[in-house]
């Protein structure tokens, strides 16, 4: 049975918790009354543990505006990056290029693929900067290449730190291919996936 | 011998030796440090339930879009020359057959796969001899065949042709020169314009 009260609370870290890491509670050190008695003293230690969630969102901030792929260019779209913990981004294009669906019959010079890269970059909360470049080619399933590519298991790493409430900022470059190779006229897309997890 | 209490009776005690032995006494105070140890311990349970889960993996989708638009390149104006004089027989003075001529070839595209060509001309006139008309025996006017070939497509005046999404070289001719009418040409100089049309579409 338990005798006395609680004695002390230790919360480690609790001003700058970050989530994943265990805090531990030191509930309770109870002494027993019969304080004349050492060799017969009951006490108990309760150590609780816990864990704060690693929560992560990633989500549209603006949108990539239109491009004109006759020339080269670059469009630029933002996102939402939040997370408690150190985490990873990767990135998945559906096409690996910019793509129309325009037929071309066969022999023709004339291509319907336009690779391109993508930048990511970010602060995190530690004021580090953290970014990648990749090529869209590199950005399709399976693919691990780059730093982005959505089977590097490393991911763009944070590093060690979080961040909250911070904006990535995406950039899509491109350039038309070198001759003899000429793009079709037509109305291109791709769909660039980006996902966010927490990194142990 | 004093007796040792055994219990943890809250009688009130007295003796010369007490053994050592912790003395359990319920009190209040006590009671709400149960208490609050227990919520401590939920709540430890509770902290460590939300911790077994795994975070889930978040996306977001962004779509990439842009526009080639469509349109002919890097045609330009070219001349089509007949080298010399126009072949003229020299025993009657009228033009003599299967003259044709082509300019030097350059490289165009049209990039839409619904483009088009067309061809259009303006018969060959004699710009020495002013307003002189024709007369029974000679004309000012020379007519040809237009043709254009363009990276293996050729195309002669008339409807416009789908051409569909084409690069490669372009010659224009100026073939089968006739005389209008069969008449003899005045001397001097001729001169006409074929316009070659390039309509980019998607």
């Amino acid at each position: 049975m338990l005798h006395g009260s609680i004695a002390r609370v230790v919360s480690e870290g609790a001003g700058s918790l970050i989530g994943g890491q265990r805090f531990m509670l030191l509930a309770a050190m109870l002494t027993a009354a019969c304080a004349a008695s050492p060799a017969g003293a009951q006490s108990i230690e309760i150590v609780a543990t816990g864990t704060i969630p690693g929560k992560c969102t990633v989500a549209v901030a603006s949108p990539f505006g239109g491009a004109n792929l006759s020339v080269a260019g670059s469009v630029q779209a933002s996102a939402s990056v939040d997370c408690n913990n150190r985490f990873k981004l990767n990135a998945l294009s559906s096409n690996g290029a910019l793509v129309t669906a325009t037929v071309l019959p066969t022999g023709s010079s004339f291509v319907r693929r336009l690779d391109y890269s993508l930048a990511l970059s970010f602060q995190n909360d530690a004021g580090v900067t953290i970014s990648a470049t990749c090529p869209s080619a590199e950005l399709t399933t399976g693919r691990g290449d780059c730093a982005l590519s959505p089977a590097n298991s490393a991911g763009l790493s944070s590093g060690a730190a979080t961040a909250i409430n911070r904006i990535a900022g995406l950039t899509v470059s491109w350039a038309p291919p070198a001759l003899p190779a000429r793009l079709v006229a037509g109305s291109y897309s791709d769909t660039i996936t980006l996902s966010i997890a927490v990194q142990p | 011998m004093s007796a040792a209490i055994h219990n943890n009776s809250l009688s009130p005690w007295a003796g010369a030796t007490v053994p050592a032995k912790c003395r359990i006494i319920k009190s209040e105070q006590q009671r709400r440090g149960h208490r609050e140890v227990k919520k401590i311990l939920m709540a430890a349970v509770a902290l460590t339930a939300f911790g077994a889960t795994p975070a889930l993996a978040q996306e977001a989708s962004f779509s990439v879009s842009g526009t080639v638009n469509a349109q002919c390149g890097a045609i330009s104006n070219g001349t089509i020359s007949f080298s010399g004089a126009l072949d003229i027989n020299a025993a009657t003075g009228a033009l003599n057959a299967n003259q044709s001529a082509s300019s030097s070839s350059q490289s165009v595209y049209c990039n839409g796969v619904n483009s088009k060509i067309s061809v259009s001309s303006t018969p060959l006139d004699n710009k020495s001899i002013g307003a002189a008309t024709d007369t029974a025996d000679f004309t000012r006017t020379i007519n040809y065949t237009p043709e254009v070939d363009f990276a293996g497509v050729v195309v002669n005046a008339g409807t416009a042709l789908s051409l569909g999404a084409k690069a490669g070289t372009m010659v224009v001719s100026a073939k089968n020169l006739t005389a209008l009418g069969g008449k003899r040409p005045y001397a001097g100089d001729y001169s006409g314009t074929i316009t070659v049309s390039l309509a980019p579409a998607v």
